[in-house]
């Protein structure tokens, strides 16, 4: 299958949650601040932390689908940032790329360490999510969205966050967490059909809400 | 299609197709049976692409452009693939409190890495883990109730905690310990023979205790 071994351009950079303009003007401010990190300037660091906590802890809490050990990483790595300050040089998307990057590094650590990696590519799927969307029925859509993904087995969940949320290309994915193209491809759909079930009474929903309006 | 790797079934559709053209039988193909076979590759694509269609392989994208256009079936499955995608956007991010909680608390072990003597990774990894608190009491019913919030304090308390016992541990307060016995009239001698009267009595007042 040719499809596969394509590379997939990566999700164009949108504006952060925070209004926080992507390309140009970032990596600007991104090496100003960190030349002023460099000199010792607490504030600035604590603009860069305001800066990149968010995406940083969401990208952790995605991978790992546990709160506490996403702080424990995105304080890891903003620590880093505050150690590695002067071999840093920032690049054209800003310092977001390197962050990306030890973030997704630490997690997929966290993961080995915790032997919670053991999942097989032949993890057969969960067909009857009834108990759990009994179980979720109170809670609103974006809870029971949150708690699929933290459902989905930690492989499925990671290449998902790396494509789907980072936009990373397959072939970035597969090059963070160590596996082929082909096992990237098998996990994305693998996490995808997972949370179809998982998720199937709001996806039908939805959809049923599109065909009325 | 649940169950097959879509890229095995992807894999295995290619290999049909090339037996055929080996055997020169492509015009015997149905246009029903190519259609199915689009439509179970495009349903591959969309569970591992999901239905942004700049996220697809160039390749794919324009393999697929004009069978989108005209099957209704084909857009229905597009149609469903965009609301799961639109369902995964829903995730929350973490709440902006803990995330302020956070912040205090990367600033307050960076200020503890910054007047810490600079000693390799770990030293700096060992004040990281200082600052932070066991997983449990990050819960947000546990922040509201000790007021947590105070979280630099207390990682300054623990931080002096760890150097005083390095300090001990390393012997650099013997000499001044050495001292003080002195001045008390005590020689080092004398320091030991009453340590061991120390402990005989130790030893007996547990004997009576026990008793």
């Amino acid at each position: 299958m040719a499809m596969l071994r394509h590379t997939v351009a990566a999700k164009r950079i949108v504006p952060g949650p925070r209004g926080a303009p992507a390309g140009g003007s970032q990596d600007s401010e991104d090496a100003a601040l960190l030349a002023a990190v460099a000199e010792g300037d607490e504030v600035a660091f604590r603009s860069l932390v305001d800066r990149h906590l968010p995406g940083v802890l969401n990208l952790a809490r995605r991978m790992l689908g546990d709160d506490a050990e996403a702080e424990d990483v995105a304080q890891d790595a903003l620590l880093k940032l505050w150690r590695s300050h002067d071999a840093l040089e920032v690049g054209p998307y800003g310092l977001k790329p390197w962050l990306r990057r030890v973030v997704s590094n630490l997690c997929i650590d966290k993961v080995r360490a915790g032997r919670r990696l053991t999942v097989t590519d032949d993890v057969p799927e969960r067909t009857e999510p009834a108990d759990q969307l009994a179980h979720l029925e109170a809670q609103d859509a974006s809870d029971r969205v949150d708690a699929a993904l933290k459902d989905l087995p930690h492989r499925q969940r990671m290449a998902l966050t790396l494509f789907h949320y980072e936009g990373l290309s397959q072939i970035e994915v597969g090059r963070i967490m160590g596996v082929s193209d082909e096992a990237v491809e098998s996990l994305l759909a693998r996490a995808r059909r997972n949370l179809k079930a998982a998720l199937r009474d709001e996806w039908r929903e939805l959809l049923a809400r599109d065909e009325t309006q | 299609m649940s169950g097959v790797s879509c890229w095995r079934v992807m894999k295995r559709n290619d290999a049909v197709a090339i037996e055929r053209i080996a055997r020169n039988e492509t015009k015997k193909m149905t246009t029903h049976e190519r259609q199915s076979e689009e439509i179970e590759a495009l349903v591959c694509l969309l569970e591992v692409y999901g239905a942004d269609r700049t996220r697809w392989p160039a390749r794919e994208r324009l393999r697929f452009a004009s069978f989108i256009a005209e099957e209704p079936e084909a857009q229905r499955l597009v149609a469903e693939a965009a609301g799961l995608d639109r369902l995964l956007d829903l995730a929350p991010p973490a709440s902006k409190e803990r995330e302020q909680v956070l912040a205090k608390r990367i600033m307050a072990a960076a200020r503890v890495q910054q007047h810490a003597p600079h000693r390799a990774g770990q030293a700096s990894s060992t004040i990281s883990n200082i600052v932070k608190l066991p997983a449990w009491a990050r819960r947000p019913q546990m922040v509201g109730a000790f007021g947590l919030n105070e979280w630099p304090a207390a990682g300054l308390l623990a931080a002096s905690l760890v150097i005083g016992v390095m300090l001990g541990s390393a012997g650099t307060l013997d000499s001044t310990m050495q001292e003080v016995a002195e001045v008390a009239g005590l020689s080092p001698s004398d320091t030991a023979d009453s340590q061991l009267t120390l402990g005989e009595d130790t030893v007996s007042w547990a004997g009576e205790e026990l008793l």
